[in-house]
């Protein structure tokens, strides 16, 4: 079993170890936790399931000799503990995508998602400042999600500016709008099918954030035509997940998909038919579009 | 009747201070300066014994190298693959390497030597930036061993090479869209790898993880012997985690009789909580010997600048490349400084492009305001691009710099070319405009990053000469005397440890390099021939570990470069 790895990268302020924190409180999985920043350990203990050496906090490795010290150590360690998923909040000054790397490298782990957070209120200064701005737009680099956290402190103009910056450093990428990075479960769940309990879609409220949809039929998909519906999901669809029935397969496939990255293995024991949810920021989130469904044999 | 008083007799006594600077016999009782000058001044204080085996040499107060590295202890255990030579601790010469073919060679001729055919072979200092855009491959390595993991460091760090055997260890042969694996035009995996994932993961399945940084009471012996070959009698060992384990063995070491360098390790700060880092400090300040100083702390800021992590004012590299990295978030490094100096810790702060020293140079200005600091001598490292305005600050808030002079010889042609451009590049490590703006300042090796050897360094700074001969900055040069200073008295100055090393004085300890030949009389370009025979601690006499017919690397092996200047 390979382990979910998710990374958290932002700039000091953004609000990384609320969304740290609010993963554990929620979390039902035995979740290694890797914090950077020095040494202040902001995780609230209280959420740190037993004292089983799961958290761990990485003292930051000298950049002429990365490879010596630094993030690697730590994850190893991590692996070692055999936990359910690893949770890395990546330092203030760090670049997650980089982080992300060691779950694409090592075949232990799989990235299950990077999330940069932005500070509404600060975005437009800290990206006009000469000494960090070059630093905070790299972190948007390979994020699947961007937050945009703290909105309820943002002034109407400080929002505008920070939704305009974010359009210009990450296009095209999924991006949440929050007050204390509150984010779905579901959206965060990566070792659990979890999402599959979720209430069906509502319907959609006007401030929405998150869109959610549900495909449930007795269909079954060509393989090709639906690996390349996979491939081509917008990048607004964060995580898909369910049963599929494949054409000429004997069980369904268990479909695993975060940001446009997806594994598709035999599930035994289910249900034959399809059943898959998904969940993303943009509200026109028809799987049945999507995948192709109106289309496939029935 | 007390043992009659050791008094060495030399040809030449450069003391670097300003009563007395030449003399002839130096008195050392208890491992101190008892009295120097004449026969007839040491005679003053009763029966002497004259120990007369320098009588033909010259002394000078033993080099302090104000930033090393005692990880040079280590590095040595890997192959050196380096383009110039270097002296090993062991007095051996490796290195010069002129093109990969030379590389693959030393490789094969080493494995050959390799006892235990699982051991990996794991080499450092490769520095291809001199082959014309040659690189190595995979294939190249596994002409070397293709059943023995090889991986290679290069010398900037940012970079490793490895042979086949390695990937598939790490499992990176099927790999794709992963950015630190770099492959060739035709897509195939070279075997060269970057950033920290790839590079660790390649480090993981060598067995190599994380012992390159480490000090046992073994690699400061080994740094010993490298010191006394280098004729330096104190070191600073510049970023240590100075943690319980580390502690004893530097308190292992410099126990030992024979140990022959007096060690400054610095608590790098980055590793510690703010709080406990200070409490750390101050705990550490009474644990020590006369052969260790402890106290100091290191704080990282930026990156280098031939690794293009360097963190540059406007208009930045001159390559195009993105700004460069910090290593905390400017608002936590600005926390993290203002609490050192409040808590009256002296502070050594890597920073090497100029808005890495702008911004520290702000910061210490809040600092101090807030909290005076009486004599901190805060010492901002490396500092290469800083301009007159900013050592016109310096001055004016009494931080010292202690400059990277090896880097004008190392890189100054890439820098040259591709950091800063010739203008910036010509200004870079600007001891003239230093000392014309009376900065209290020293120049130094970062060694292992560049060879340990305080008489190469200052040579560097005396004539700024590139690898390619080309002069960079004349106006920047400065004089021997003043070069001589900034690795003796100037950098003990930096360490806090002026009252009792850096000149040859009475009451100072009889720490000498004893040298063949005087740098002061010695035409500046061949301030590098003089050579460093060994060296006196406490009175004691450690010869170099270098053969008496073999020269030390790098001085008299540079005839390539040295022929053009
Ligand atoms: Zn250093």
């Amino acid at each position: 079993m390979t382990i979910p790895v998710t990374v958290i990268g932002g700039f000091l302020g953004a609000g990384k170890t609320t969304l740290v924190n609010r993963i554990l409180a929620a979390s039902r999985s035995r979740t290694a936790v890797l914090v950077n920043d020095f040494g202040e350990i902001n995780v609230d203990a209280a959420l740190i399931k037993s004292d089983d050496g799961l958290t761990m906090e990485l003292s930051g490795g000298c950049i002429c000799c990365s490879m010596a010290e630094g993030i690697g150590p730590a994850i190893f360690r991590a692996i070692e503990s055999a936990p359910d998923e690893i949770l890395i909040e990546a330092s203030g000054v760090g670049e997650p995508r980089r982080v992300a790397e060691f779950a694409l490298l090592d075949r232990r782990l799989k990235l299950d998602m990077v999330i940069t957070l932005a500070n509404a209120v600060a975005l437009a200064s800290q990206l006009d400042d000469p000494l960090i701005g070059d630093t905070v737009a790299r972190q948007f680099d390979g994020a699947d999600l961007v937050v945009l956290n703290h909105v309820d402190a943002a002034s109407p103009g400080q929002l505008s500016t920070a939704r305009a910056a974010l359009r210009r450093i990450a296009p095209g990428r999924a991006i949440a709008e929050t007050s204390r990075a509150e984010l779905p479960m579901e959206l965060l769940s990566a070792s659990t099918l979890s999402i599959l309990s979720a209430p069906q879609s509502e319907p959609v409220a006007h401030d929405e954030v998150f869109f959610r949809d549900r495909l449930d039929a007795a269909i079954a998909f060509e393989r090709t035509a639906f690996e390349a519906a996979l491939n081509a999901l917008p990048p607004t669809l964060l995580r898909l997940k369910g049963w599929v029935a494949i054409e000429g397969e004997t069980s369904v496939m268990l479909v695993q998909y975060v940001s446009g990255r997806w594994q598709m293995t035999a599930a035994e024991d289910q249900p034959h038919g399809t059943r898959l949810v998904a969940i993303g920021t943009a509200p026109d989130l028809s799987l049945s579009r999507l995948l192709g469904a109106d289309t496939a044999a029935l | 009747m007390p043992d009659p008083i050791k008094v060495f007799k030399a040809k030449m006594i450069r003391t670097m201070a300003h009563n007395t600077p030449e003399a002839t016999h130096v008195a050392v009782r208890d491992g101190k300066i008892l009295a120097v000058g004449t026969e007839a001044d040491c005679a003053t204080w009763g029966e002497i014994t004259i120990d007369t085996r320098f009588e033909d040499k010259v002394l000078m107060p033993g080099f302090v190298e104000a930033h090393g590295h005692a990880m040079e202890g280590n590095v040595w255990n890997d192959l050196f693959l380096g383009y110039f030579k270097r002296t090993a601790p062991d007095g051996s010469i490796e290195g010069g390497l002129k093109d990969i073919e030379a590389v693959v060679a030393r490789l094969q001729a080493y494995e050959a030597q390799m006892t235990d055919p699982d051991a990996p072979l794991v080499a450092w200092g490769f520095d291809p930036i001199y082959f014309k855009g040659a690189r190595m491959s995979r294939a190249h390595l596994d002409r070397v061993s293709t059943t023995r993991p090889i991986l290679i460091t290069h010398a900037s760090f940012h970079l490793i090479n490895v042979n086949t055997l390695v990937l598939e260890r790490a499992d990176m042969l099927g790999q794709t869209s992963v950015e630190g694996i770099l492959r060739d035009e035709k897509g195939e995996i070279t075997g060269e790898l970057q950033e920290m994932a790839a590079m660790s993961m390649a480090a993981r399945a060598v067995g190599a993880t994380g012992a390159l940084r480490g000090v046992d009471a073994a690699s400061l012996r080994t740094f010993g012997k490298a010191a006394v070959n280098a004729g330096v009698t104190t070191s600073a060992d510049l970023h240590q985690s100075m943690t319980d384990e580390v502690l004893a063995a530097y308190h292992t070491a410099t126990a030992e009789a024979d140990f022959p360098v007096r060690m400054v390790p610095a608590l790098g700060a980055i590793q510690w909580s703010v709080a406990e880092g200070v409490a750390r400090a101050k705990a550490l300040k009474s644990q020590g010997n006369d052969k260790l100083h402890l106290g100091l702390v290191k704080i990282m800021t930026d990156g280098s600048i031939q690794g293009f992590t360097g963190r540059l004012k406007w208009p930045g590299y001159h390559n195009g490349a993105p700004n460069g990295l910090w290593n905390l978030p400017p608002s936590s490094l600005k926390e993290m400084v203002k609490a050192y100096s409040k808590a009256g810790i002296q502070m050594h702060l890597h920073v090497n492009g100029d808005q890495a020293s702008e911004f520290i140079l702000d910061v210490l200005t809040e600092a101090l305001t807030e909290s005076p600091f009486p004599d901190h001598r805060h010492t901002l490292q490396h500092c290469q691009m800083a301009d007159a305005s900013q050592f016109a600050r310096m001055k004016a808030l009494g931080v010292s710099a202690n400059l990277f002079a090896n880097h004008i010889f190392y890189w100054g042609e890439q820098h040259f070319a591709l950091t800063m451009g010739p203008d910036r590049a010509r200004r870079m490590d600007a001891c003239g405009t230093a000392l014309a703006h009376g900065v209290q300042m020293a120049i130094h090796s970062d060694v292992p990053v560049t060879p340990l050897n305080p008489l190469f360094t200052a040579w560097c700074a005396v004539n700024r000469i590139t690898s390619a001969g080309r002069i960079l900055g004349p106006q920047e040069c400065i004089p021997v005397e003043a070069a001589l200073k900034a690795v003796t008295s100037g950098a003990a100055y930096q360490l806090k440890l002026d009252h009792l090393v850096g000149t040859i004085e009475v009451g100072k300890y009889a720490d000498f390099a004893v040298l063949d030949s005087d740098p002061m009389q010695v035409a500046p370009i061949d301030l590098r021939k003089v050579r460093v025979l060994g060296t006196v601690l406490g009175g004691d006499w450690h010869p170099s570990n270098v053969p008496a017919d073999q020269g030390y690397a790098p001085d008299i092996t540079l005839p390539d470069v040295l022929a053009l200047a």
